[in-house]
């Protein structure tokens, strides 16, 4: 276009709205709105989403957000997350996910209870709900987690104004049946359906909720649902004929209540399993009933054997991706029922599944000739030659994830190397079996790697590092613990990899200064670099790194002696873009935590 | 490095002819028929000039510079190999395309690509210029858009206050380290 004198003024506010809708977080928006009054105004009118944390009034809060962002889409209220505002009964939540119930229970009796007009209430209450309904009626997705005060009420007046719901998702909270039969009468058109810790719901929430909006869902996914039996389950199977998509953590739930769901989900794509009381019948029934199938996933100790796996290469033809964890009566020959069975196979994982060996793999290797994606971890059970079928038949392979595999050796790794050309990625961790002529191989075949990371791999050296160099052209690199690796290796990898944007070169005791003012001279892309455990690093490696890679966004050097306040101060100053900065609380002068604060992250070392 | 083959698609082109596109500032860019389709607004003007080939398509709002740039992505995505590639692969390609590209650049570019129709190059460039925007302040924004500043400060100060109402969620850490 010809230049214009205002930019601005001559943008058309439908492009400024697009620039927008691609500006997901919520301090990018914030900055946008501030810009001018035009940009607020269109933000607000634009914006779609709302991410809400515990607050000081959160019904008050919804008020004013419904006021200022009238067409939001999808809101997202977890009361898990504490947010900058002080929580005055003293205990702050921890933000893990993987909190346990127990320590849930202990927190909700803490807490105050919500007055009448919300003053004092720290959790959205009912009429908090409410207000999410009248304000924001073209909601589609509703989150919901740890929200503790909110009961059947609340959610039916929001279910009553927001009826264009498509999905809806409660962790943790006490919401019960009432609440969810409401949702059933008013929602019609719910597509995705998730609960995860609701241990107020029982069958008959779920039931009525499958009588009344069933025929639109399309996703559903169950976990610790203690009070969901096999009734509701069979409600499902028999109003929810849409269904794709069903994700299941129950140990409530038999075979009876399964079967029902195999026979009446015809349609069903995606399967993720981690049931303990469920055997092969179910299985046997997906191979018959379920033919549409796409990607299969089991975890944990279930009780499904070969029997299964043979059902479901028999029937499910389409199966695309496949993922085996912790199913320890699985084995190689289940592995050959669905390799043979199931062509179009482009994904496959198999984590702890300690009767499925090299046969199996051969088995991939023979019949998976469209695999993109395979990750083995925890497999002893492969040898060293394990992987040469692999080689040899998966033409298409792009990533491989090989972790705690010890069996593996350089021969299976020249195979991959010279049969696998499209490789991209290549993850390797604590595999003790391959050394440097696997890699020397990788290098000298492999023109298309990109990633390559050879955790803890101590057979691995500078040899390999060399081919590496030579041979491709790689973004990412991680050679963490591979103790023979030295400044010859990485001086390679810095002259050979000028695309370089992730380097982790950790507790690797040989390596020098030398090497990291190499990687600064040839790799001006570096965006990630971690250094720790290097004894032998210095503030000189630091600073020419520092002062060569100016896209540094972030770096790690904990426990490095050689690395005084001075280097600290120079990485964190010398770059404009650096977002973290790891390192030890007492190598940070004061002059540095005041120009640099905000970036730094101290290690830790009361965990 | 990514693959970039040979263009396949020329054997068939021979049959169609190449469509000649003039810029603002004279200079005549050819573009296969094909390629073209990706642009409405190409697709509109063809239509209006019945199926003579020979004459010469004007496109007055759009400089030769831009224009070739614009043909070359258009070319790209009509390559086989464009699209077997990945989510992960198409967000690389992007940002390689426009590595280093000033905004203004990007802004240009994206106004083009909306000019003439052609949507998903107009969404990549939206898609890049919130990629800049991301992590910068509001002087920033202001200064690159030519934005003049209207709130009084006190105004600015209280929507600043009434934006800290929502948690920020810290960047998450690569889970690679649960293995």
């Amino acid at each position: 276009m010809r230049g214009v004198d205002r930019i601005n003024d001559a943008l058309p506010d439908e492009l400024i709205v697009e620039i927008f809708r691609h500006v997901e977080s919520k301090s990018g928006r914030d900055a946008c709105s501030l810009a001018c009054k035009r940009w607020l105004g269109l933000e607000r009118v634009s914006r779609d989403t709302i991410r809400i944390g515990a607050s000081a009034s959160p019904d008050n809060l919804v008020n004013l957000l419904g006021r200022r962002f009238p067409n939001v889409r999808y809101m997202y209220i977890d009361e898990h997350h504490s947010t900058s505002l002080p929580v005055p009964c003293g205990k702050r939540r921890r933000s893990s996910e993987a909190s346990s119930s127990k320590s849930r229970f202990t927190h909700v009796s803490d807490r105050s209870v919500p007055g009448e007009d919300g003053a004092g209430s720290y959790c959205l209450t009912d009429s908090g709900m409410a207000a999410v309904g009248e304000s924001f009626a073209k909601l589609e997705k509703l989150s919901l987690i740890w929200c503790s005060t909110i009961t059947d009420a609340g959610l039916r007046s929001f279910a009553e104004k927001c009826r264009a719901l498509k999905c809806l998702d409660l962790q943790a909270c006490y919401i019960g049946d009432r609440g969810l039969a409401s949702v059933g009468e008013c929602c019609k058109c719910l597509e995705d359906l998730n609960l995860r810790y609701c241990e107020a719901l029982s069958d008959s929430g779920l039931v009525q909720l499958v009588i009344g909006c069933g025929r639109a869902l399309k996703s559903l996914g169950i976990a610790a649902c203690a009070r969901i039996t096999d009734v509701a389950f069979e409600a499902v199977g028999s109003h929810c004929k849409a269904l794709e998509s069903l994700t299941l953590d129950s140990e409530v739930i038999h075979n009876k209540g399964f079967l029902a769901i195999a026979k009446g989900c015809s349609e069903l794509k995606v399967l993720k399993l981690q049931c303990l009381n469920i055997t092969d019948d179910a299985l046997e029934a997906v191979g018959v009933h379920c033919l549409s199938l796409e990607s299969l996933a089991l975890y944990s100790f279930q009780k499904f054997t070969d029997r299964s796996l043979h059902a479901i290469g028999k029937g499910c033809r389409k199966l695309k991706s496949l993922t085996l964890s912790d199913c320890y009566f699985l084995s190689n020959k289940g592995i050959d029922a669905i390799a043979s069975g199931c062509p179009d196979l482009t994904h496959i994982e198999v984590n702890g599944c300690h009767k499925i060996g090299t046969d199996g793999l051969i088995s991939i290797g023979k019949f998976c000739t469209k695999l993109s994606e395979l990750t083995l971890l925890y497999c002893q059970r492969i040898d060293r030659n394990g992987l040469s079928e692999v080689g040899k038949g998966c033409k298409l392979l792009q990533t491989l994830h090989l972790v705690d595999c010890a069996g593996i050796g350089d021969d299976s790794m020249c195979s991959i190397a010279k049969g696998c050309v499209n490789l991209r990625k290549l993850h390797l961790r604590r595999c003790y079996g391959v050394g440097n002529k696997g890699i020397v191989a990788v290098g000298q075949n492999c023109k298309f790697l990109t990633e390559l990371s050879l955790r803890f791999c101590d057979r691995i050296g500078d040899e390999a590092l060399i081919a590496i160099g030579r041979g491709c052209s790689l973004h990412h690199l991680n050679v963490s613990g591979c103790l023979l690796v030295g400044d010859a290796g990485i001086l390679a990898i810095a002259r050979g990899h000028p695309n370089l944007s992730y380097l982790d070169v950790s507790v690797l005791q040989n390596l020098g200064d030398n090497a990291l003012v190499e990687v600064g001279e040839c790799c001006p892309l570096l965006k990630d670099i971690v250094v720790s455990h290097c004894r032998r690093i210095t503030d000189r490696g630091i600073s020419h790194l520092s002062r060569n890679c100016k896209l540094l966004e972030s770096c790690q050097m904990v426990y490095c002696p050689g690395i005084t306040e001075a280097g600290v101060a120079t990485m964190a100053t010398s770059c404009a873009r650096m977002k973290k900065l790891l390192v030890e609380k007492w190598k940070v002068s004061e002059r540095t935590k005041r120009r640099s604060g905000s970036i730094i992250n101290y290690l830790c070392l009361d965990l | 490095m990514a693959t970039s083959s040979s263009n396949t698609n020329k054997a068939d082109h021979s049959k169609n002819p190449p469509l000649t596109l003039r810029s603002s500032d004279g200079k005549e860019l050819k573009i296969f028929r094909i390629v073209a389709q990706q642009s409405s607004t190409i697709m509109n003007l063809l239509d209006l000039e019945e199926e003579s080939n020979t004459d010469v398509i004007p496109v007055s709002e759009v400089d030769g510079s831009t224009l070739e740039k614009l043909i070359e992505l258009m070319n790209n995505h009509t390559e086989k190999s464009f699209n077997y590639l990945g989510v992960k692969e198409r967000k690389k390609f992007y940002n390689d395309f426009f590595a280093n590209w000033k905004i203004l650049d990007v802004l240009n570019f994206g106004l083009v690509a909306n000019y003439l129709g052609v949507q998903v190059i107009f969404d990549e460039a939206c898609q890049k210029m919130a990629d800049m925007i991301k992590s910068k302040s509001v002087e920033w924004v202001r200064k690159v858009f030519e934005i003049k500043n209207d709130f009084t400060p006190e105004e600015e100060e209280d929507l600043k206050k009434e934006n800290k109402w929502a948690y920020e969620r810290g960047d998450l850490d690569d889970g690679d380290d649960a293995i």
